[in-house]
């Protein structure tokens, strides 16, 4: 159980910035992801909490203490990377009640802990192999559970899943989760997943270029992004950006194909709308004026829905469809959508600038 | 342009069979994808087509001519695999070169191709880069472009978006479906991402163990799955597979399911079933987007199981229903009117509903096996 802060941090490496004035609390048994693109400093936050990095400035902490000249053995947190470094000639069990024997505990309890780790990661049963002859998804929670047994302050998992196949993914997150909440521990989950993200934090930060750009809980990152860098990267297929003018309330792009009554209360100017894929709507039957036409380019049928792409003069708007609607390419087709699902950004610096949640969440 | 037949294609390394009596036929300008997890046979299948294995048993066959005796340069193939093959000391520009280079083409008509295929990948401003500067996304984009300009009349890609990132994957979907419109090539896709196969194939075979599980539309493949194997591997979450028994109740027939509840069956389909030889022990399969979840003390029939888990994913979120484990999953949209711990009533709609034979995990429903028919025998 701990509560873990950084304040006002900055660490470079050979005068490159990897992290900038980053202010960060994770709070006691929260779920908390990291999510980001490839090297924008994610990592680099875990290691300085594990003290395997040094700030160059700002402070770390855990439970309000300064880390500052605690060894990472002491700080009494348990790391999981994607390489799970598990010893090749050990069993599984070996392999779990490392630490203890490393720490002298005695027999019984090595045994005890060893059981109940291997029961919540329903690995009992595998305990006499050795690495080599288990799954990447065995193995993984092997590794999970070497940092179980230790029962931590916290956790910190450095993208855990990232090398297993899409449906052991699906189902290792949902695990994870379980576990935190049986557990109760300060998790901290670095992924460059968003779907993964979305899906099992309590909250998130997004970073950027070694800074933290918004810090909320899914629902809040989603829905409200503070701008059109955490819109566009959060959410798959991206939210679609069009650029064009607004005036009196009313977005209209460039070339005059999309022209939307939105009753935003913005200065007049130039705009980026952003429109989730899933918030345009294929129109069945009669189109209405004020909605937009284009054709389709490109249908990915995926199952339970259907990517579809429309042009709109040289406009792409992705969309996301329920289900298998027929359609074929080519076809010409109306979108629908509410206004009160739309964003407006500052083509400039990328800020939303409505609707006007977005602008509280920073 | 050419199409594609395996005749009872096998394969064996030693003692293991990678590959069993494979028959199947893709169309001249077909895009299909071979699916199925590690070890499933669909990498040596690729490979016998490109004539990197010899076949064991059976036969290839392009544009109806057996090609086994031809050398693997000889069959104009193109050739994408997850490990681009680029030349990181020579320029993006001499990369797309290089095949037209050897094939000794004029000058002019090397330049005009490379730029062409360098628009098409969006590669234009980067022609003089030396490609060991590109990202990984523009190296995979380079790679496919390099094989595209030999117009090869077959285009073979091995996994070729599994390195990149979780955002280029989904972009590079809709571009390598674009690029195939464009270069209206036979196109033979190895994945074991089902999500892949469902958007860019125009059919899917999908493959376990050496063997063929069915090969059809991803819209068959993902409505009619022919096995549980199929089934199951298909769908992000997938399909729901839930066991009961089949009985009689004043005059009708009825699923139950234990203390779940039980569903009764159209006359239809406990016809379509005695047909096909149900026995009593039945598994009732149905995807977790077609279901409708209403409050339990709703009018509607249907199974009652609490919430578990609750996973937002952005525009839909995932139900996980069950006492402990999730025993079935749910897709529903952005807003969830429901807790954890919170029980609901699940509603089946029966043209959605699946059937398996537990023991052999075949289809009980009728025209599982073809696209098209919806379950006319």
């Amino acid at each position: 159980m701990a509560r873990l802060e950084l304040e006002g941090v900055s660490k470079a490496y050979g005068g490159i910035a990897a992290v900038s004035d980053v202010d960060l609390t994770v709070e006691d048994n929260e779920f908390f992801c990291i999510f980001g693109p490839p090297s924008c400093g994610k990592t680099t936050l875990l290691k300085l909490w594990l003290g395997l990095r040094q700030p160059d400035r700002g402070r770390v902490l855990i439970d309000r203490r300064d880390m500052a000249g605690i060894l990472p053995g002491e700080r009494d947190l348990a790391m999981v990377f994607q390489n799970l470094a598990l010893f090749p000639h050990m069993s599984a069990k070996e392999n779990i009640a490392f630490p203890l024997r490393e720490r002298g505990a005695p027999a019984a309890e090595i045994e005890r802990r060893v059981a109940d780790a291997a029961n919540r990661l329903h690995i009992a049963p595998l305990l006499h192999k050795n690495p080599g002859q288990l799954s990447g998804g065995e193995r993984q929670r092997v590794a999970i559970g070497r940092t179980l047994v230790r029962d931590p302050r916290a956790f910190l998992m450095d993208e855990p899943i990232a090398a297993l196949d899409a449906r052991l993914r699906e189902e290792m997150r949902v695990e994870l989760k379980r576990l935190q909440r049986e557990l109760r521990h300060t998790l901290i989950y670095v992924t460059h997943d968003q779907e993964e993200a979305m899906s099992i934090a309590d909250r998130m930060a997004i970073m950027r270029e070694g800074r933290i750009v918004q810090t909320g809980t899914p629902d809040e990152i989603y829905n409200a992004p503070v701008d059109r860098y955490v819109a566009t990267l959060v959410g798959s297929p991206p939210m679609n950006v069009v650029g064009g003018r607004l005036s009196n309330g009313s977005f209209r792009d460039a070339e005059g194909r999309i022209s939307l009554a939105l009753a935003a209360d913005c200065p007049d100017g130039p705009v980026d709308l952003g429109i989730r894929p899933e918030d345009l709507h294929l129109v069945a039957g009669e189109a209405a004026p004020q909605d937009i036409r284009g054709e389709v380019q490109v249908i990915e049928p995926l199952g339970a829905f259907t990517i579809v792409d429309v042009m709109v003069g040289a406009t792409l708007l992705r969309i996301d469809a329920p289900g298998q609607p027929d359609l074929r390419l080519d076809q010409p087709v109306a979108l629908k959508l509410r206004p009160d699902a739309c964003y407006l950004f500052n083509p400039a610096d990328g800020r939303t600038i409505w609707p006007h949640r977005c602008q509280t969440r920073r | 342009m050419s199409s594609i037949d395996l005749i009872g294609l096998g394969k064996s390394f030693n003692a293991v069979t990678a590959v069993k009596d494979l028959t199947l036929s893709v169309r001249d300008k077909e895009f299909i994808a071979l699916l199925g997890p590690s070890g499933c046979g669909k990498t040596t299948t690729m490979n016998m087509i490109a004539g990197i294995e010899t076949p064991t048993t059976g036969e290839i066959r392009f544009n109806g001519i057996d090609i086994s005796r031809i050398a693997p340069n000889r069959r104009n193939i193109g050739f994408v695999f997850q490990n681009y093959a680029i030349f990181t000391h020579l320029s993006v520009f001499e990369n797309l070169a290089f095949a037209l280079r050897v094939r000794r083409l004029a000058r002019r008509e090397i330049d005009r191709r490379v730029r062409e295929i360098a628009a098409l990948m969006q590669l234009s401003d980067r022609l003089d880069w030396p490609s060991s500067r590109l990202s990984v996304n523009e190296m995979q984009k380079l790679a496919i472009g390099r094989s595209a300009i030999a117009e090869p009349a077959i285009f073979l890609l091995d996994e070729p978006l599994s390195n990149v990132d979780a955002a280029f994957r989904v972009f590079m979907r809709a571009e390598l479906k674009r690029i195939q419109r464009t270069l209206q090539q036979t196109m033979v896709y190895v994945t074991h991402d089902q999500t892949e196969a469902m958007s860019l194939a125009d059919r899917i075979a999908v493959l376990d163990r050496g063997l063929l599980q069915q090969f059809d539309t991803p819209a068959a493949v993902y409505n009619r799955p022919r096995n549980t194997f199929v089934a199951r591997f298909m769908g992000s979450p997938a399909m729901n597979l839930l066991e009961g028994n089949l009985v009689g109740l004043n005059g009708a027939m009825v699923f139950e399911a234990g203390a779940k509840g039980r569903l009764r069956l159209d006359l239809g389909e406990a016809e379509r079933l005695a047909n096909a030889g149900a026995k009593q022990r039945i598994l009732l399969g149905i995807r977790p987007e077609d279901i409708l979840l209403a409050r339990p003390d709703a009018g509607e029939e249907g199974l009652t199981l609490p919430i578990n888990f609750i996973e937002p994913i952005g525009p839909r979120t995932i139900l996980h229903l069950g006492d402990s484990a999730a025993e079935l999953k749910v897709v529903t949209g952005k807003r969830v009117p429901y807790r954890i711990g919170e029980a609901v009533k699940l509603v089946m709609p029966a043209e959605r509903r699946r059937y398996f034979d537990p023991a052999s995990g075949l289809s009980l429903d009728a025209g599982g096996e073809r696209s098209g028919q919806h379950g006319q025998a």
